[in-house]
């Protein structure tokens, strides 16, 4: 479904990705960790073309730079770090954008752009909201209003970057399960960018992590949420457990004074 | 389980306030141009007015017992003014509503590229240094004007663009940039210029005294094409409301709408000004007064706006020229007078965001 292969992106002289492979089959959510600056948004964003890049991307087994911008937004849909939700438009005209890359010149919204929008709606629990201003949401509720505007571009690869900062941990998990159904349900490959590396061994199928623009590690969350990868890539010590419920890696960060490293500079 | 669950009425509920809206604004428009051909400095019989048009369009149909200077007046003195009112209005409030879009500013007018100083600039030339209008079959004023307009939005473009991308802060401080360059050239040229300098400020304060049919019909193709354009691709505007790169994510290019959007809008308003002078405030104010009502939709806004605009502009020219009979108030005097107040009283009102 989506193939990156020697993905190499640069800022001017500053290369943010080197080499990066990556592969996400339908169904599979992929997370993505790595510390500030690694390169996880510049993954993303490559994968949706809005920045360039060298090495190949394949959307679907097309090349994607053969890909206009519009059939790209058919296949790709992104879900930003910082989304810009207009606060007068209602909830059901920010998700109609999402319909974007299938109106025609004149923009006339045909029934099956308003399915998709209904249906958008309703996987995101929304349906009730459709009328309001998105200003007057919540943030929860923007945030799954940006998901279903990217649902209602009926994409087969959904990335999301970082979907789950800014929200209490009931709306973290609201997203999770959301997510994590879309992949199972309708076949999306998911990739999903987290600061929180227990939410991402929990969700997550395959977990790559970041570092320094190159994969440090891949693979199911208890071969890559280890103590002795993420000290040498984090810089910092982390204890990991395995869930009892689930078997999956836990993380806990740990901030006691009795561990502060001689040298440090806080205090 | 709520109605709105299956159905797909939660949807349509702002939408639904679209079509009477738009009939009855459409109803209002041609009432208040009824009204403005109706009266003027000379008194002439309402009735005989409407006569007089409708024996013009289906001949023969009322017999002609008027004399023919009233039907002058009223075919080729108050009916270009009012239809070249209309068309300036809806011009200038459709770019206003453009722009506003275009620039995510609520204080965008159809100006801010330089329209306005660059057509000022070309007035003022064609004032000063071509005077002897007698000698050519046209004014060359709206020629001069129009190209002053044209090469000074060419101007920041060029200067506002930055590796072939149109980022809306260069783009507008290219705008303001030029503007105050080709103000203070048109201040220089004012001064040349002598005691055509009463000439020059009574062309900038705009307004319609001695409209014509050429006028109209000079506007006219440049104002068609603009505002199809602008109607046609106005629903994009909604996708520019996000950030460019969240835009391009949803399939839009957005430096070559921007552009298209950008030149059409300073088309129109470059015609308008051409036939009309620099009329402020119509173009600021219609675009909110209209999305106050209707929502912010551009897909709705912009044909709502251009019709809005062409009722606002006529009723303001009609108390620009009835008012103080027979002296004329400069039409711009009227939209700012009677518009600002007006306009702070609905944001009173409403007590909420309005952009």
């Amino acid at each position: 479904m989506l193939e990156v292969r020697g993905l190499r992106v640069a800022y001017g002289d500053r290369v943010v990705l080197d080499g990066v492979d990556l592969t996400v089959r339908p169904g599979e959510l992929v997370g993505l960790i790595g510390p500030n600056a690694a390169g996880k948004s510049t993954l993303l964003r490559a994968v949706a073309g809005t920045v360039p890049y060298s090495g190949q991307v394949l959307v679907c087994g097309q090349d994607q730079r053969r890909l206009s911008r519009r059939e790209l937004a058919r296949l790709v849909a992104v879900v930003p770090q910082t989304p810009t939700l207009p606060p007068l438009f209602t909830v059901a005209e920010v998700v109609m954008l999402g319909r974007t890359p299938y109106l025609n010149w004149l923009g006339w919204e045909r029934p099956e752009d308003w399915t998709a929008v209904d249906r958008a709606l309703r996987l995101t629990g929304l349906t009730d909201l459709a009328d309001r201003p998105v200003g007057q949401l919540s943030g929860g509720e923007r945030q799954r209003v940006v998901i279903a505007r990217a649902l209602a571009q009926e994409p087969r690869i959904l990335l999301l970057d970082e979907p789950l900062s800014n929200l209490d941990i009931a709306h973290q998990v609201k997203i999770i399960r959301l997510v994590r159904r879309l992949a199972r349900k309708q076949g999306l490959a998911v990739v999903l960018t987290a600061h929180d590396l227990s939410l991402v061994a929990q969700a997550a199928d395959w977990v790559v992590l970041l570092s320094r623009g190159r994969i440090a590690a891949e693979g199911t969350p208890a071969q890559v949420v280890r103590r002795d990868l993420l000290r040498q890539v984090y810089g910092t010590d982390v204890a990991v457990w395995p869930d009892p419920v689930t078997g999956r890696p836990v993380a806990l960060v740990r901030v006691s004074p009795c561990e502060e490293e001689p040298d440090g500079d806080g205090g | 389980m709520t109605a709105g669950v299956h159905g797909r009425q939660p949807l349509t509920a702002r939408r639904r306030r679209v079509i009477p809206g738009t009939l009855i604004l459409a109803g209002l428009v041609l009432t208040v141009g009824l009204l403005a051909v109706s009266f003027g400095p000379v008194r002439i019989p309402v009735p005989t007015v409407w006569a007089i048009i409708l024996n013009r369009f289906v001949p023969g149909l009322i017999e002609a017992d008027w004399p023919p200077t009233l039907a002058t007046i009223v075919l080729d003195v108050r009916l270009p003014r009012v239809i070249l009112a209309g068309l300036v209005g809806s011009a200038l409030a459709a770019a206003g509503a453009t722009y506003q879009g275009l620039f995510r500013n609520p204080l965008a007018d159809p100006y801010i590229l330089g329209v306005a100083s660059g057509a000022a600039l070309g007035a003022s030339v064609a004032i000063v240094a071509l005077p002897s209008t007698a000698l050519l079959p046209v004014s060359p004023v709206p020629a001069l004007a129009f190209t002053g307009a044209v090469l000074a939005v060419a101007a920041v473009y060029l200067l506002g663009r930055v590796d072939h991308r149109l980022p809306t802060t260069t783009l507008i401080l290219a705008g303001v940039a030029v503007g105050s360059f080709l103000s203070a050239l048109n201040t220089y040229v004012m001064i040349l210029g002598g005691n055509r300098i009463v000439q020059i400020i009574a062309w900038l304060l705009g307004g319609f005294t001695g409209a014509n049919w050429f006028q109209v019909t000079l506007m006219l193709p440049y104002l068609l094409a603009g505002l199809l354009v602008l109607i046609a691709f106005g629903y994009r505007l909604n996708v520019l409301q996000l950030e460019d790169e969240e835009a391009r994510q949803l399939g839009v290019d957005v430096d070559r709408l921007r552009l298209l959007l950008a030149v059409s809008g300073a088309l129109i308003t470059a015609a308008a000004v051409a036939v009309s002078g620099i009329i402020g405030f119509v173009g600021l104010v219609v675009p909110h007064l209209v999305r106050l009502v209707f929502g912010p939709n551009y897909r709705t806004l912009l044909p709502l706006t251009a019709l809005a605009g062409a009722g606002f502009m006529v009723l303001a020219d009609l108390a620009a020229r009835t008012l103080l009979s027979p002296v004329e108030v400069p039409v711009g005097v009227v939209t700012a007078f009677v518009g600002g107040p007006f306009f702070l009283f609905l944001l009173q009102r409403r007590k909420r965001e309005v952009f």
